[in-house]
């Protein structure tokens, strides 16, 4: 793996990397790569993939309104707010 | 009084030799004095543990109580605890106070038991070394300059030098058996959806479940029943009522108990004194009336790839929450957004939570999902199909819980591979979401290994049975270490 294909990695999962740790993660990461790649060589014809343990478990739960009005709870983690919301830096320039 | 099991502290409790009180006071002191050297807890709450011990007497002169009330635990710090920070090893969290408990959180509160503290870990419960925490490595009690496991590293080092008779895990590839072994401890991996998820910071959903660690098999499972049972707020909760393991279970015979020794589990590549300690350990349930039959998991050698596909795909997909907008750590002066999202993340996690967020980006990515995601899904069923097949056969598989005894802090850092290896024969049972367990079965060089027990799905208390009556007939898991007569 590249250092450019680390960048590209990086942008999608929103996190910033220098050029230092780009080499250092393009090498480990290609470890990695390079021991599952052994997958691609299993014969899977007709085997469902396994996406949980849980054959037969209803994720479904009926559509109830079951919380009370929490947010002020909820924005006490928030590291900004204001009127009761999230804050964040201006997205459309004025 | 720090050297008693939970059965023995819980006879004491009930006979009124002892009261919570005491017991909280005399662990918190403990911890106090001793934890700088082992660094197993990120959050003591004292105050909080002592108002709790108070309650727990008052029930108990109000003939309220369980065998669990007023015993005190270390809570691993990925529950979420209301009131008291929950980092899960991380500094992205380092500020979060979570608005609710964790289902797990409130089923030991209502038992009754005490709650010492939180306990270290790695990041978002990714290692297996305890050495990925933000709040610094924690130390092996039974050798300080080797590490104690993990993820659930500071649970394992705190019960091991007695902070605690009980603490609680989570295993997603490994994390409570792996730990346990490496500290002289039994704890169980419960099947997938026997103990709710709910407040567990999620790391790997499809392989995520909490448990127990103790000094002993009947420990656990005192402690696994307040934890197991339906919870609503789970989708992957098992709708069954909760564990009710009793003496009556544990003691369950176990004459022509068909146990399994996986061929690809014993290869050469196994150390020859653990391959001995194993063996020995076959031989003593031999002795206990089991039958020793050999099984063939054909697909063992692909569990480790299969997990470094899923664990960190899911991961990926889980982390994506922390943006530093609703909770957690903030970067200074954002200029924008995008520069808000990335370097938040970028100065909140370490290293090796980014390694897998872009391993998980990369195996989710068009053009590589069906090679590698949906590819590992595939085989992930095949190496369940392994255990349908072997179980038809025999009633639980016997194996090593890890390769090798502890090794040093330090060693494995450099090469995250070899540090993956270390979890080779817990991962499969997280991948077939069956239920496993570690229990002590002796020493190389003077640090202790264990043996794993894989149970068919649900059947927790006849690997807890098998564990239990072996610890009657052995004393491996009394053994102490010499730091426990210095200090």
């Amino acid at each position: 793996m590249q250092c450019s294909e680390i960048f590209t990695l990086a942008k999608l999962a929103h996190i910033a990397v220098t050029d230092a740790e780009a080499e250092y993660f393009a090498t480990s990461i290609s470890k990695i790569v390079q021991l599952v790649h052994e997958l691609n060589a299993v014969d899977v014809t007709g085997v469902a993939p396994m996406t949980q343990p849980l054959a037969d478990v209803e994720a479904l739960r009926p559509d109830k309104v079951t919380e009370t009005n929490q947010v002020e709870t909820l924005l006490a983690n928030a590291p900004q707010t204001a009127a009761g919301l999230f804050l964040v830096p201006q997205v459309i320039e004025s | 009084m720090h050297d008693l099991s939970l059965s023995q502290l819980s006879l004491e409790l009930e006979q009124g030799h002892l009261s919570s009180y005491e017991l909280t006071e005399h662990l918190l002191k403990r911890i106090a004095a001793h934890d700088s050297q082992l660094n197993s807890m990120i959050t003591v709450t004292a105050t909080q543990a002592l108002a709790a011990a108070k309650q727990a007497d008052s029930l108990r002169k109000q003939n309220q109580a369980n065998a669990l009330t007023g015993i005190p635990y270390i809570h691993k710090d990925i529950f979420c605890t209301q009131d008291v920070l929950t980092s899960c090893g991380s500094k992205i969290l380092e500020n979060f106070i979570s608005p609710y408990d964790a289902t797990v959180t409130q089923q030991l509160k209502q038992a009754g038991m005490v709650m010492l503290g939180k306990a270290n870990m790695d990041e978002f419960a990714m290692g297996s070394s305890n050495e990925n925490s933000h709040y610094g490595p924690v130390k092996n009690p039974w050798q300080l300059d080797y590490v104690p496991g993990g993820s659930s590293g500071g649970s394992a080092a705190a019960i091991a030098a007695q902070f605690a008779p009980v603490a609680t895990g989570s295993d997603t590839g490994g994390s409570i058996r792996q730990p346990a072994a490496f500290t002289n401890l039994t704890g169980i991996k419960p099947s997938y959806g026997r103990v709710s998820r709910y407040g567990m910071v999620a790391f790997a959903s499809s392989l995520d479940q909490g448990g127990p660690m103790a000094r002993s098999a009947e420990d656990c499972a005192m402690m696994l029943n307040a934890m197991s049972g339906h919870d609503p707020l789970d989708s992957t909760s098992l709708p069954l009522a909760p564990l009710t393991i009793g003496k009556a279970d544990l003691h369950q015979p176990l004459k022509g108990l068909r146990v399994g020794l996986p061929k690809e589990y014993f290869t050469d590549s196994l150390n020859t004194e653990m391959r001995d300690r194993i063996e020995a350990a076959a031989k003593t349930l031999e002795a206990l009336g089991c039958d020793i039959v050999n099984i063939s998991l054909p697909h063992s050698h692909l569990a480790v790839s299969v997990y470094y596909v899923v664990a960190p795909a899911e991961a990926s997909s889980n982390l994506a929450r922390y943006d530093g907008v609703r909770y957690g750590y903030r970067c200074e002066n954002p200029v924008d957004l995008q520069d808000l999202y990335l370097r938040s993340r970028s100065e909140g996690f370490g290293v090796e939570v980014k390694r897998r967020i872009m391993v998980g980006t990369f195996v989710l990515s068009s053009g590589y999902y069906d090679a590698y995601y949906l590819q590992a899904q595939k085989v992930r069923q095949l190496i369940r199909n392994d255990f349908l097949d072997a179980f038809k056969q025999v009633d639980v598989i016997l194996s090593p819980t890890t390769p090798q005894p502890a090794f040093k802090l330090g060693e494995r850092m450099a090469d995250p591979i070899q540090m993956y290896l270390a979890d080779l024969y817990t991962i499969p049972a997280n991948l077939a979401g069956l239920p496993a367990l570690s229990a002590p079965a002796g020493f190389i060089n003077g640090l202790p290994v264990g043996f794993q027990l894989i149970g068919k799905d649900l059947e927790e208390a006849k690997i807890l049975a098998v564990a239990h009556q072996y610890q009657q007939v052995t004393n491996w898991h009394l053994q102490q270490p010499a730091f426990n007569t210095i200090v």
